[in-house]
């Protein structure tokens, strides 16, 4: 079993406009089970807010992070640690 | 003067318990070069004191960049000023220097503690000439004597000016009955500049002596306490990459001019960092202990003193620097640490990108660039105006 999940956070400053600087204390909003688990880097950029969002609303669907390398768009709190802890069951099944 | 910097800074701390000082410290650059300080203080502290203070300083400091010459200058200075009906005394003194571009200084006082004059370690002792002039309304008793000095200033030397909240700091205690004192004050300058490693900044000598003066009235100031600084010195450059360029074909030529800058280097913007990181094969790490509910954290990178996020961080520069009050907040967040090394600097030189976008959809990106000239416009200009730094914008 992997024993890491790597969450990159972007701090850019669509991201940041669109509320992601939040997204840094995913770990409070975690299990306690899974906190153990989780590395928290952040980025300058994810290049994701270049994208133009279906609505056309600026910044793309920022704020953006990366759970193992997958985009979560739109990301809070809430929508973050529930991407992190399905990622955990995912490895621990 | 060839490769040398004039810097000009100064610092200061009201009276205990006035919210604003009763010193005032001004700089004006003119036209032909010349650049002009006064440092004033009006009797008392407080809001008065401040007034008359910023009338003094601001009127010497137009006449004198007006070139009309230093004696009629202080005559008019003199007659405006009016005089305290029961001390006889003028309300406000001051000391103003006039440094040409060649490196002429010229210096008048009046009632200021007398400024210090540092070249290579030593205090010098200017000749000084006197200039009694009659005193102000309201009937002052006796001639004002003004002291007017000039030399030429070589590459590294040092003016001191600073109120007598300085030299009469500590009065009344046991280790200083009669405050600290002309000489030891000016002990003091010379023996911190012989002790800082790299050159002391002007910035940092009129800190540290208002800072020492605080401590010597045991951290309550029982007056205002002011110093200013000029200083020639090889100047400190500093490069700001802000935006990524206007075509990925001139990525390489960006991190080129990053990279062989010579002097700091700074990056403001994500994409801008990202590209960089690309070229010179560097690992950037954004640093998590930085965290700030309003601007983005700092990042580091191999090659560079600072990365910040661009607008966010570059705005709030900005404001900071356009702001005249201190800010009081003790957060150290990004901003705080540019402008920080913005004003340690002399020579500012920002690299502006001006790719409007990627993918010719995003409608958002062309007011993004608009609003990154702008901001970068609007620091240089405080820079200059306010911090007397030179600056240079470039586009690419
Ligand atoms: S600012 Fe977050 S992806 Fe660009």
């Amino acid at each position: 079993m992997r024993t890491e999940i790597k969450v990159v956070i972007c701090a850019g400053t669509a991201c940041h406009v669109m509320g992601g600087s939040e997204l840094f204390l995913v770990k409070d909003r975690l299990d306690e089970s899974i906190r153990g688990l989780v590395s928290i880097e952040g980025i300058p950029c994810l290049d994701l807010c270049r994208r133009s969002a279906p609505d056309r609303r600026p910044g793309g669907s920022a704020p953006y992070a990366l759970v193992d390398g997958v985009p979560v768009e739109r990301a809070d709190l809430d929508s973050l640690a529930a991407a992190i802890t399905a990622r955990a069951i995912e490895l621990e099944g | 003067m060839k490769d040398t910097f004039l810097e000009i800074s100064h610092h200061q701390t009201s009276k205990l318990g006035q919210s604003a000082p009763g010193d005032v410290f001004q700089s004006i650059k003119c036209d032909d070069g010349r650049v002009v300080s006064v440092l004033s203080d009006g009797l008392g502290s407080g809001i008065k004191a401040g007034v008359l203070a910023t009338l003094t300083a601001t009127m010497a400091a137009r006449c004198v960049a007006a070139d009309i010459p230093l004696r009629r200058v202080a005559e008019f200075v003199m007659r405006s000023l009016p005089v305290c009906s029961e001390r006889k005394i003028s309300y406000a003194t001051f000391s103003l220097i006039d440094v040409a571009p060649g490196g002429r200084v010229r210096v008048v006082e009046y009632d200021n503690p007398p400024y210090v004059l540092l070249r290579a370690g030593t205090l010098m002792e200017p000749l000084k000439s006197e200039l009694r002039l009659p005193r102000g309304k309201g009937g002052a008793k006796g001639d004002a004597v003004l002291r007017l000095s000039s030399f030429v200033a070589k590459p590294g030397d040092r003016i001191v000016l600073y109120s007598d909240g300085v030299t009469q700091s500590g009065m009344g205690t046991k280790s200083y009955p009669l405050g600290w004192g002309d000489v030891a004050v000016q002990d003091y300058v010379r023996d911190l500049v012989a002790s800082s490693t790299e050159g002391l900044s002007a910035r940092e000598l009129a800190k540290s002596l208002v800072r020492e003066a605080v401590t010597k009235d045991g951290w309550a100031p029982k007056d205002d306490i002011t110093c200013g600084v000029a200083y020639w010195r090889h100047p400190r450059r500093l490069l700001v990459l802000t935006g990524p360029p206007v075509s990925r074909e001139r990525d390489k030529e960006m991190t080129r001019v990053f990279a062989s800058f010579d002097g700091r280097r700074v990056i403001a913007g994500g994409t801008t960092a990202n590209i960089v990181a690309r070229e010179t094969g560097g690992k950037i790490s954004v640093d998590l202990k930085d965290l700030d509910p309003e601007i983005p954290p700092s990042s580091s990178l191999p090659g560079a003193d600072l990365v910040t996020e661009g607008i966010l961080t570059l705005a709030r520069v900005a404001s900071l620097l356009e702001s005249d009050q201190d800010d009081p907040s003790p957060r150290r967040n990004a901003a705080h640490r540019l402008l920080e090394l913005m004003l340690d600097s002399d020579v500012i030189q920002f690299v502006v990108g001006t790719r409007i976008n990627e993918a010719h959809q995003d409608p958002t990106m062309p007011v993004e660039l608009e609003i990154r000239r702008n901001v970068v416009k609007r620091i240089a200009a405080a820079l200059e105006a306010k911090h007397l730094k030179e600056t240079r914008v470039s586009y690419i």
